[in-house]
């Protein structure tokens, strides 16, 4: 008999065989032929055959499926009033979904939203700063090719670099050496300028630099008038840069208009350049000739060290061999000494020191792991929170996946869900990012402006957004969209054993890393302290310091008895530099039995009679400079470590002498940093030598510096006319130098900070989460008689592991760090157990706060409440 | 006599939507009444027919909807569009175009014997 329904069954099959073929396709196909047979049923047919000539087709099944595919794939032009499609079909929809699971779940929204945007916000802003501190003097066009002479020096036994080199070795490298294309000298000073008649028209530069014609053409700074090569080319030319122009003269021209330098040597403007970037490293606002500025004989003088010279080498030369070069040109030329000059690239001046070792590049180092912490902070914070609530959306997914919904499709709508958080909090951050752009430059003297940005930052913002995203939707997107169905039904959640525990250890990386910014921070603060208080051989607080002028040399003795009538100033002295700031080395020094064939160098510090009071240094034998004794001006105070490297017993009253002249050692003075802490001790002379004076330094009385500094201005008024009454504190100074070190810990606060909000916020929304995933269990325990602590316990109890597991990670991981980055400073602070255990004592309390705070609230619920949840 | 491919082709839009001009239908009856008018020279694969229309409801001169006939059978029911009616009218400007220019042409029937 034959079976009707059988055979269309059959039939169907077939059909559906293809992929091209819908249900709704074959539901029509079936309909035309059951009518097209109960036509043919009625024209006399059996049934068999009506239906069998009901299915047959003159056309190919394989045509008609062809028709059905060309049809499928058939796109239409989109009609106008269509939005445009750039997204997968289901974008939107996805999209749509994930907005209305946001609204739904605000707390938990928020706290992922602002995490995710605190994350990015610091990442941006390091990335920001990190980008512009390896930008540093990249914007020449030849950047590749110019390099800075460094010199390697010895001074006692130690091995020195510096960047101060004799000024004929440009000239000579530029004429002598074929792989040298130019080459250029280069001094900083400062001028008071003047113009006109117009007694007003008087400025004091700070930033004047004195350089050699080819200047302009090795470096590029865009001229905005005159000519780059010959700007310089007369003896009496001077360029300025745009706004020293602008301040000078206003609007008008200022080629061809005549300014004098410390009234005394007249330039003409002969070239305009634009104002120098703040990313370069030679940031000045005059330029002058080395020809006219430099005294000749200096010019000639292989001894004395006072220039820097850049050179531009011939591209694809080795500079190695440029090296080697030059150290025997400095050879030939000082064959006494031993020195040799080195290449460092321009871009790597910024960051490293001359002699290689990292300057600003450990921080650059330092921040950009910050900011990878913190994006990973961020990120575990989602992926914990979007994991955890699995159970919620475990029916979700299965009631999908039970409606036909694929893997995929799932895994793509928890993915946009991930990724419209991130695009909120991308929209946050970058506003943040704008409100943070006052503070940002305040605190690193670097301008953000959102707008400027130029393409390559976008798409490291972009990049560091597409990686937020990825890092944070991953995971969930796979674990969510793995539900079985029956399962996430039947009993709510399927759950493996393995899910929680990697949320476990995602909590304990996050915990860890926290900690590890803590130490860190600790570390650097300790070691800022370190500095502060580290005794440096002189007294630096309450020393003012000025640069003298020609009148001042000359006026000097009424200037400083002027100054010693006032009760508030308690000292006057002269000095060649700042104390501390050491620069000056000497050779060819001798002394009794000292080796043949020895040769040594010593730092040299030219002080006044009065400095080693001024300046409270103690001497351990001997005694101090003094006035009742005419022959000082050519005897001799050295350090302790000076002596030790003579190796003199009893050196007081020994003779010593430096290059040509001769005096006793009247005594030795206790070490004191004569340089930076970056450096170590070095020997050093001490002379009393008026032709080195270039400063004055006045003890103040701490209780009136007001009335002192006022006093010093008045007598400076009297003794310096015309010159602008400019001081500095010496302690100042000193922080100038840690500059960066100050920066860092400042930064690296807010970062850590930040860091912890981040994971707290995470941690918050964890605990929610355990407390609200065990409600019934408080509900029973508190009903059986528990009490509020012991519930509190029970809920924070996991949390204090996760803790003291994260410190055992973070420990070791940071003590190395942090030892590495110690050891980039000669006199580093110890690394004691305090910090850790301190770090550690702060990440618990912090963690426990945030944590009891949901727990508190759990155990307090009223039972009855919580157990007629649900 | 056979009509070419090409022609059946061209031609199966303009019968679609003058056909249903006359009102909403389903397919199967579109097919009987497209044979029913071209009396046999049309000769087509019925099935074939199912794929034009998705086409054409695709392209927004068609509108559908399943209905279940009162013999409970659930059958797809055609409906022409605005935008059909138009494209209908433009097509039916077009055929009489050709048909004028071939019936002028052939007023004065040359001999075909």
């Amino acid at each position: 008999m034959f079976d009707l329904e059988k055979a269309i069954g059959e039939w169907k099959k077939t059909l559906f065989r293809s992929e091209n073929m819908e249900e709704a396709d074959v539901a029509e196909l079936e309909s035309h032929v059951r009518e097209e047979r109960a036509r043919l049923v009625k024209e006399g047919f059996d049934e068999a055959a009506a239906f069998r000539k009901a299915i047959e087709d003159p056309a190919s099944a394989e045509a008609l499926e062809a028709e059905y595919a060309k049809v499928r794939r058939l796109r239409l032009d989109r009609p106008a009033w269509h939005p445009a499609r750039l997204l997968p079909v289901f974008a939107w929809s996805h999209m749509k979904i994930a907005s209305r699971k946001m609204r739904k779940q605000k707390a938990y929204s928020l706290i992922n939203t602002v995490g995710l945007a605190l994350g990015m916000t610091c990442s941006f802003l390091i990335f920001f700063w990190v980008q512009d501190e390896l930008g540093y003097n990249r914007f020449h066009e030849k950047a590749d090719q110019l390099f800075r002479v460094n010199k390697k020096y010895q001074i006692g036994s130690e091995t020195q670099y510096n960047s101060s080199t004799p000024f004929p070795l440009a000239p000579a490298v530029r004429e002598n050496f074929a792989e040298v294309i130019d080459a250029t000298r280069f001094q900083r000073i400062r001028a008071l300028v003047s113009f006109g008649d117009n007694e007003d028209n008087v400025f004091y530069e700070r930033r004047v630099c004195v350089v050699d014609p080819s200047f302009f053409r090795i470096f590029s700074f865009p001229f905005v008038k005159g000519d780059p090569v010959a700007a310089l080319a007369e003896p009496d030319s001077i360029v300025l840069t745009e706004s020293t122009a602008a301040k000078y003269f206003g609007t008008e021209d200022p080629v061809g208009k005549t300014l004098t330098l410390d009234h005394d040597k007249d330039f003409v403007v002969k070239g305009v350049v634009e104002d120098i970037p703040p990313n370069s490293d030679l940031p000045f606002d005059l330029f002058v000739p080395t020809s006219r500025m430099i005294d000749p004989e200096l010019l000639e003088d292989w001894g004395s060290h006072y220039a820097m010279t850049f050179v531009c080498l011939q591209g694809g030369s080795v500079p190695a061999e440029v090296e080697k070069k030059l150290s025997k040109l400095i050879q030939e030329q000082l064959p006494k000494e031993q020195i040799s000059l080195a290449l460092q690239p321009l871009g790597d001046i910024h960051l490293y020191f001359e002699d290689g070792s990292e300057e600003g590049m450990k921080f650059v180092r330092a921040f950009s792991i910050v900011a990878v912490f913190i994006l990973v902070i961020a990120c575990i914070n989602y992926i914990n929170l979007s994991t955890a609530r699995s159970e919620k959306r475990a029916k979700e997914v299965g009631l999908r996946k039970v409606v036909g919904a694929r893997r995929m499709q799932i895994a793509w709508q928890f993915f946009a869900e991930s990724l419209l958080f991130t695009l909120i909090a991308l929209g946050l951050a970058l506003l943040l990012i704008q409100m943070l752009e006052g503070v940002f430059h305040d605190l690193t003297g670097k301008t953000l402006v959102l707008a400027d940005f130029e393409p390559g930052f976008m798409v490291g913002l972009l990049l560091i957004a597409g990686f937020t995203g990825l890092a944070s939707g991953v995971y969930p997107a796979i674990v969510l969209s793995s539900f079985k169905p029956v399962q996430a039904l039947r009993d709510g959640l399927d759950r493996p054993k393995g899910k929680a525990s990697f949320r476990k250890t995602l909590v304990v990386v996050q915990v860890s890393l926290s900690i590890m910014l803590l130490i860190g921070m600790g570390g650097i603060e300790q070691q800022l302290r370190y500095f502060r208080a580290i005794d440096l051989g002189f007294d630096k607080d309450n020393v003012l310091f000025m640069r003298m002028t020609g009148g001042l040399q000359k006026n000097y003795e009424a200037f400083r008895h002027e100054l010693l009538q006032n009760p508030d100033v308690a000292e006057v002295a002269r000095s060649f530099q700042p104390p501390g700031e050491m620069s000056a080395i000497v050779r060819g020094l001798r002394w009794e039995g000292m080796e043949a064939g020895e040769s040594v160098a010593f730092g040299f510090i030219p002080v006044d009679y009065d400095t080693l009071d001024l300046l409270d240094m103690k001497i351990v034998q001997g005694r101090k400079f003094s006035r009742e004794f005419p022959a000082d001006d050519s005897n001799f105070i050295l350090n302790e470590r000076a002596v030790e490297v003579m190796g003199l017993e009893d050196p007081i009253g020994k003779p010593f002498s430096l290059e040509d002249s001769t005096g006793t050692i009247v005594g030795v003075v206790k070490n004191f940093h004569s340089m930076p802490l970056n450096y170590g001790i070095e020997p050093v002379v001490l002379l009393v030598d008026p032709e080195y004076y270039s400063l004055v330094l006045v003890k103040i009385r701490p209780d009136n510096r007001r009335g002192a500094i006022s006093g010093v201005e008045a007598a400076w008024k009297k003794f310096a006319p015309g010159f602008p009454f400019e001081y500095h504190y010496l302690d100042e100074r000193f922080d100038l130098y840690y500059g960066s070190e100050i920066l860092a810990g400042k930064l690296f606060r807010y970062f850590v900070l930040i860091a912890i909000v981040i994971s707290c916020l995470g941690l918050l929304g964890l605990s929610a989460f355990v407390a609200e995933q065990k409600t019934k269990e408080i509900g029973i325990r508190k009903a059986l008689g528990a009490s509020v602590p012991r519930v509190v316990l029970l809920l924070t109890k996991q949390f204090l592991l996760w803790v003291l597991l994260a410190n055992i990670i973070a420990w070791p991981v940071a003590y190395i760090a942090l030892r590495s980055w110690l050891d980039n400073y000669p006199f580093r602070t110890s690394l004691g157990l305090p910090l850790f255990l301190l770090s550690a004592a702060a990440a618990l309390m912090i963690t426990m706060i945030t944590v009891s705070f949901q727990a508190v609230r759990a155990a307090r619920a009223n039972p009855v409440d919580s157990l007629r949840y649900e | 006599m056979m009509i070419d491919k090409a022609l059946v082709a061209a031609s199966t839009k303009p019968i679609i939507l003058s056909i249903l001009l006359g009102g909403e239908d389903y397919g199967y009856q579109i097919i009987q009444k497209v044979k029913d008018i071209s009396g046999g020279s049309l000769e087509w694969s019925d099935k074939m027919l199912y794929p034009v229309l998705h086409r054409m409801e695709k392209e927004g001169f068609l509108i559908s909807r399943w209905k279940m006939s009162d013999g409970g059978r659930l059958r797809r029911y055609y409906k022409i569009t605005e935008k059909g009616c138009l494209e209908l009218d433009s097509e039916r400007r077009q055929w009489r175009s050709v048909t004028d220019a071939l019936a002028q042409l052939w007023k004065p029937l040359p001999s075909l014997d």
